[in-house]
């Protein structure tokens, strides 16, 4: 599959008036510069104590307004983008009720979507998997959904094994959904050796 | 070297840099608002690469149904977009 941008007439189908149409065009484009939210590689996932800590203390300097300015205004777009991330994972009641994963240069053609029930009265929480071109499993190997959070593996909410086409899992969690912040599928092996992680939230 | 003076000016400054961030940031959050059933389609269109046909798919919904609802999403986007201006 290629990672193409999608065509907006193809998208809405049929022809609108002129200026509903380009409120959607305008929409449309800002959608294709915004990109997906972020996600912190592993690198950058855990504070950067140490570099902290060796930074030079700070001398008084002159003050220079232009790069102040966007010192702060690039500031509040970063602490702004990590807010969208939480909450695209969360609401007030804990995780979404659905989320769409997708796959990572190990599965380029694989996609899922996670929906999440309603949590019974001991705490688990109903999941069903909807997973689609996951790449075939190796003997001696299956699939794994684990939780994250800040990009590290947390816990594991089950294994499964998936047909090339769609297949539909019905998985059970009794964790606090709405202290992670992601979700990956992951290929294991029985030996217990991590294969590589092909979908994410 | 007229030439790189030329392309240093249309160079994005840190200015236009972080006011990029930060419309990203507000789509992304406006997206995260839309109902489920919108924003899934609108999602895998533009962030997970999917053909209408394969959201279709993925959905088990009818291609024309995916499309009512990425027009929809669309349209709730704008308003949406509209009120920070």
């Amino acid at each position: 599959m290629s990672r193409r941008a999608p065509d907006l007439d193809n998208l809405i189908g049929g022809h609108l008036p002129g200026p509903e149409r380009d409120r959607l065009t305008r929409v449309h484009e800002a959608l294709l510069r915004a990109g997906p939210r972020p996600e912190l590689p592993d690198s950058l996932a855990r504070p950067p104590e140490v570099a902290v800590r060796r930074l030079p203390a700070a001398r008084p300097a002159r003050p220079r307004r232009r790069p102040l300015l966007a010192a702060v205004a690039a500031a509040l777009a970063v602490a702004a983008a990590g807010g969208a991330y939480s909450l695209s994972a969360h609401t007030d009641e804990g995780p979404r009720r659905a989320v769409t994963m997708h796959g990572t240069a190990a599965a380029p053609t694989a996609h899922a979507t996670l929906r999440i029930g309603d949590r019974d009265a001991a705490g688990n929480w109903p999941l069903t998997l909807r997973v689609r071109s996951l790449p075939p499993l190796p003997a001696g190997s299956y699939y794994s959904m684990y939780l994250t959070n800040n990009g590290h593996i947390v816990a594991r909410c089950g294994t499964f094994k998936a047909d090339p086409g769609a297949t539909v899992v019905r998985l059970n969690v009794p964790y606090r959904l709405g202290e992670y912040s992601g979700w990956i599928i992951r290929r294991d092996f029985l030996d217990g050796r991590p294969g590589p992680t092909l979908l994410r939230t | 070297m007229l030439c790189r003076i030329a392309l240093a000016a249309h160079e994005p400054g840190p200015e236009s840099a972080a006011e990029a961030g930060w419309l990203a940031f507000r789509v992304q959050a406006a997206v995260a608002e839309l109902p489920e059933r919108e924003r899934l389609p609108l999602e895998l269109a533009y962030w997970g690469g999917r053909s209408q046909s394969e959201i279709a798919q993925l959905l088990d919904l009818p291609l024309g149904t995916v499309k009512t609802r990425t027009r929809s999403a669309l349209a709730r986007l704008a308003v949406q977009l509209e009120q920070l201006r």
